[in-house]
């Protein structure tokens, strides 16, 4: 049995533990060591998609029983919904990592509390049990609490209780839906591959039940709208890092975990729910679109535009098909990139300017040409330019819903359009016009390039050659639409 | 009579360990002499326990029983009174008080609990009860000049007076209904449908008053809050877990070891005091601004989750000792961990800032909260989610919910004082010395609440033993 996967969930945790036995006053020495775990992480996850066989389902695998009287196993496996999701984990969570220097205060309390985050959402992806599973979801919650609530901006209380609140009532719905589940699968087991299996034995009624109980939880998470004021509220306050990771990988624990437990675990509701699961994604996306015009924060700007490509992601799992789940999963890590990199540009200009409202700014490309470049990049792969990642992802998405229902996805253009003007006139009112009072900013600095870079370069690789990421999808994405 | 004898040598040993620490306090031995003879003494009895085996025996004539159900509660008992006593060893007292008598009462009180959880006989269940209540009497109120302590003393005799009065009352009343005291005499009627009627649901009812009250569940937890803030630490402690539990064993031997009394009348009416318990305490625990009264009811939530599972019937019997068990892990620790940070002062405030100032004590207390509130994958998440899985599976869903949202609930206040410890500033400068002994207890009751999250079998396979 291979213990690679417990490796890659419980570095970060060794890490975590490693920086505590530094003393508080070798800020150099934490951030190195916090840098050093993170890049094993993410050489680890390398390993394991080097090693990952395309045309196979879950592997390395492991499996132990952990509480027998329970029925209780510790079960971890990757396969084509979990990979592209774990490499984006490692690879955010190194990038952020770098880009915590904005962090001076109570820096070594800030690594360990970011470490044990990265355990609870790489241990969300890998887990195969639902009570594991449901373990390592909620792990994530307390750390992002004291992320948002230590570090964040001046209404940082606000936000981490409101985070904390949220995703907690959404959770516990999905509590009582796992031991519903269990108890109602015959042989009762929280094995993830088993329930898939015969889960669909239930009476629609059940399935119906249980879908929305876990619904709740991932819908917060995602979130899909009306659950989604957390979001903006937590991204403005936290800081730059926090963010990066809130929307890079948090918010896909949502959208992964419908295609990992709602639609495999009850495809006969799935295909009920599917309708109203594409209005939501419709109004997710043309609502974020919208909303995003109307903030004057940038950062706000950006958490809206992220409500909105996620209407993308909803889009594509309703439309229940292999198309639809590929442009889903390929947008799901193609916005964790994009809106990760666009969070990451944002906390640059915060840095230099100390504050984000847009009409601050004006004509920062005369002063800040590269930081211009990579600004331009990033905004035209999130409004959707061919050519980039973006595109793909949301044109598969849309491609699959156009195909189940044309004539929401026909509306849901509308958000699309919305989407382009609006990264359109982020571009003009922060880069172009007359330079306002900045002239004296410092272009990015070699680390933050360093960081923007690989996000640069995956955007523009996924954009041309699409298959590197699709490729691993398309076994897992056949089988759960077999199952449909 | 050997028999007897021998099995009693446990309860004997800590008799002639609270006399000599007695006489050696008029003698003037010091705090710290005293402490560790307690812990000693508690040491032997747990030494002991093992020799008082085989179970199964009548022990004088029925009056105690003794079974694997026993021993284990004997072993609970013992072990958190040691974790008492050394809570009182490290903790810092504001007076110079006489801590001989105090060593001598908990050891009292000790006897008194294990006596009453090996009772086969309703008239050693009301005779221990009685000792163990005068004895905490005493311990609330043991600062004598202290008027909050006082006043807790008397509080927790009046209260406490009522309820022993309700329960003798309905042990009397079946004492006219069977012409006998013995449980097991009791039980066998009571399953062979011998007796019913109003006379035995009113007994019923006055029995489960008295040990709702050591148990603190609703309508019986009014004394909670006044009588932990006015009492010393430890002894808040001791009562909020030894003594809560003693409620329970009681509870389980009265109503389910010997026959479940009226059955309808329990399924009827225990879930509904479950879903008071919790939702009283959770929703009282979040106005507080003293961290002792918030533990208080937090206490009493958490006594609601307890006998949500026991509410479930035989089904949950052996998960609500689960929940006892981890229970005395996280709140001992918690307890402990709070009395450490601010001995003297017990308002919020106080705990400001000291996530930077004791960040281990600190943290471990956080430890301790969350697992209170049951965040995975500490050990609390373990017992909450058996409690929810119990309900589940007996198709309650009301009761699942109810324990669900009210988790949720209790969210709010425990991160209350992690939110003062860790995001407020602090209000002053006060050193944070915890003697070593402090971090011994602290550390162990982690240890007991990490392990048990990652293995909690450890405790399962013992239950397994337990309710065989």
């Amino acid at each position: 049995m291979s213990y690679f996967l417990t490796a890659i969930i419980f570095l970060p945790l060794a890490g975590a533990a490693f920086i505590a036995l530094i003393p508080a006053a070798q800020v150099r020495s934490i951030r190195l060591a916090a840098v050093a775990f993170n890049t094993a992480v993410l050489a680890a996850a390398a390993v394991v998609a080097l090693h990952f066989n395309v045309s196979a389902g879950l592997q390395f695998l492991e499996d132990r029983v952990w509480i027998p009287q329970a029925n209780i196993h510790y079960t971890l496996g990757v396969d084509g919904i979990s990979l592209a999701l774990v490499v984006l984990t490692a690879l955010m969570g190194l990038l952020a990592a770098l880009a915590s220097g904005c962090i001076t205060k109570r820096v070594k309390e800030y690594f360990i509390v970011y470490q044990v985050l990265m355990t609870g959402l790489l241990g969300t992806f890998l887990a195969l049990d639902l009570v594991l599973f449901y373990i390592f979801w909620e792990a994530v919650l307390i750390p992002m609490f004291f992320l948002i609530g230590i570090w964040g901006g001046p209404r940082r209380e606000y936000a981490a209780w409101k985070f904390f609140f949220y995703t907690l009532a959404g959770s516990v719905a999905m509590l009582l839906g796992i031991l519903a589940v269990y108890f109602s699968v015959v042989p009762h087991t929280f094995n993830m591959i088993e329930i898939a299996r015969s889960s669909s034995m239930m009476p629609i009624a059940a399935q119906m039940v249980f879908f929305l109980m876990f619904f709740i939880a991932f819908a917060i998470k995602v979130p899909v709208f009306p659950f989604h004021t957390w979001l903006p509220d937590a991204h403005v306050e936290a800081p730059t890092p926090v963010s990066v990771i809130l929307a890079g990988v948090l918010l896909k624990m949502g959208t992964y975990g419908l295609m990992r437990i709602c639609i495999p675990f009850f495809p006969a509701a799935a295909v009920l729910f599917a309708f109203p699961l594409a209005i939501l994604g419709a109004v997710n996306l043309i609502y974020g679109a919208f909303a995003a015009f109307a903030q004057t924060d940038f950062k706000k700007m950006i958490a809206y535009s992220s409500v909105s490509h996620m209407g993308f992601v909803l889009l594509g799992v309703a439309a229940l098909n292999a198309t639809g789940f590929n442009g889903a999963l390929l947008e799901m890590f193609n916005h964790g990139v994009i809106t990760g990199a666009m969070f990451l540009l944002v906390g640059v200009i915060y840095d230099r300017a100390h504050t984000r409202e847009i009409s601050a700014f004006g004509g920062l490309a005369s002063v800040m040409p590269r930081y211009a470049f990579f600004l331009t990049f990033m905004s035209l792969a999130s409004l959707g330019l061919p050519g980039l990642s973006g595109f793909i992802g949301e044109f598969l998405a849309m491609a699959g819903a156009f195909f189940r229902f044309p004539s929401i996805a026909v509306i849901s253009a509308i958000g699309l359009i919305a989407l382009v003007a609006l990264f359109l006139v982020i571009i003009r009112k922060v880069l172009w016009g007359k330079p306002a009072a900045h002239a004296g900013y410092p272009d990015m600095n070699a680390v933050e390039i360093a960081v923007m870079l690989p996000l640069a370069a995956l955007t523009l690789a996924i954009g041309f050659y699409p298959q590197m990421i699709l490729q691993f999808q398309t076994y897992a994405v056949n089988a759960l639409v077999g199952l449909l | 009579m050997t028999y007897s004898l021998n099995f009693i040598s446990v309860e004997l040993a800590l008799v002639l360990g609270a006399l000599l620490i007695l006489m050696a306090a008029v003698f003037g031995a010091g705090r710290k002499t005293l402490g560790f003879a307690a812990l000693a003494t508690v040491m032997i009895a747990i030494f002991r326990l093992p020799a008082t085996m085989p179970p199964g025996y009548p022990v004088f004539d029925g009056m105690l029983v003794s079974d694997t159900f026993g021993y284990g509660m004997r072993l609970f008992i013992l072990l958190t009174v040691a974790m008492v006593v050394l809570m009182s060893l490290a903790y810092a007292w504001p007076q110079d008080e006489d801590m001989g008598e105090f060593y001598f009462f908990i050891l009292v009180a000790t006897v008194a609990l294990n006596l009453a959880a090996c009772a086969g006989n309703l008239a050693m269940v009301y005779l221990a009860v009685e000792t163990l209540s005068i004895v905490s009497y005493v311990l609330a109120g043991y600062f004598k000049r202290d008027i909050l302590s006082t006043e807790a003393g008397v509080k927790y005799f009046l209260f406490g007076a009522l309820s022993t009065g309700l329960m003798l009352y309905g042990i009397s009343l079946a004492y006219g209904l069977f012409g006998t005291l013995d449980m097991s005499f009791i039980g066998s009627r009571i399953a062979a449908g011998d007796a019913h009627g109003p006379a035995l649901v009113v007994a019923a009812v006055l029995i489960l008053a008295g040990l709702a009250f050591k148990a603190s569940l609703v309508p019986f937890h009014m004394w909670v809050a006044d009588v932990y803030e006015g009492a010393p630490w430890p002894v808040a402690a001791f009562l909020s877990v030894t003594s809560k539990a003693l409620g329970f064993v009681l509870l389980a031997r009265i109503f389910f070891s010997n026959a479940v009394v009226a059955v309808p009348f329990w399924s009827g009416v225990a879930p509904v005091i479950a879903i008071l318990t919790m939702t009283i305490g959770n929703l009282a625990a979040f106005h507080q601004n003293s961290v002792k009264r918030m533990l208080a009811f937090s206490s009493v939530a958490q006594a609601g989750y307890i006998f949500a599972a026991m509410a479930l019937g035989q089904a949950g019997l052996s998960t609500a000792f689960f929940y006892i068990a981890i229970y005395a892990f996280m709140n001992m620790g918690a307890f402990a961990a709070a009395a450490f940070l601010s001995p003297a002062d017990a308002q919020l405030e106080a705990y400001r800032g000291l996530g930077r100032r004791a960040p281990v004590m600190a943290f471990l207390f956080s430890v301790f909260l969350l697992s209170l509130a049951g965040l995975p994958p500490l050990a609390g998440f373990m017992a909450k989610f058996f409690v929810i899985s119990a309900a589940v599976e007996a198709r309650d869903y009301i009761l699942a919910g109810a324990v669900v949202l009210n988790s949720i609930l209790g969210f709010f206040y425990y991160l209350k004082v992690i939110k003062a410890m860790y995001f407020d500033d602090e209000t002053s400068v006060r050193e944070c010395l915890v003697p070593w002994l402090g971090y011994l207890l602290v550390g162990g009751c982690a240890w007991g609440v990490i392990f048990l999250a990652i293995h909690p079998q450890a405790i399962l396979d013992i239950l397994a033993l337990m309710f065989v």
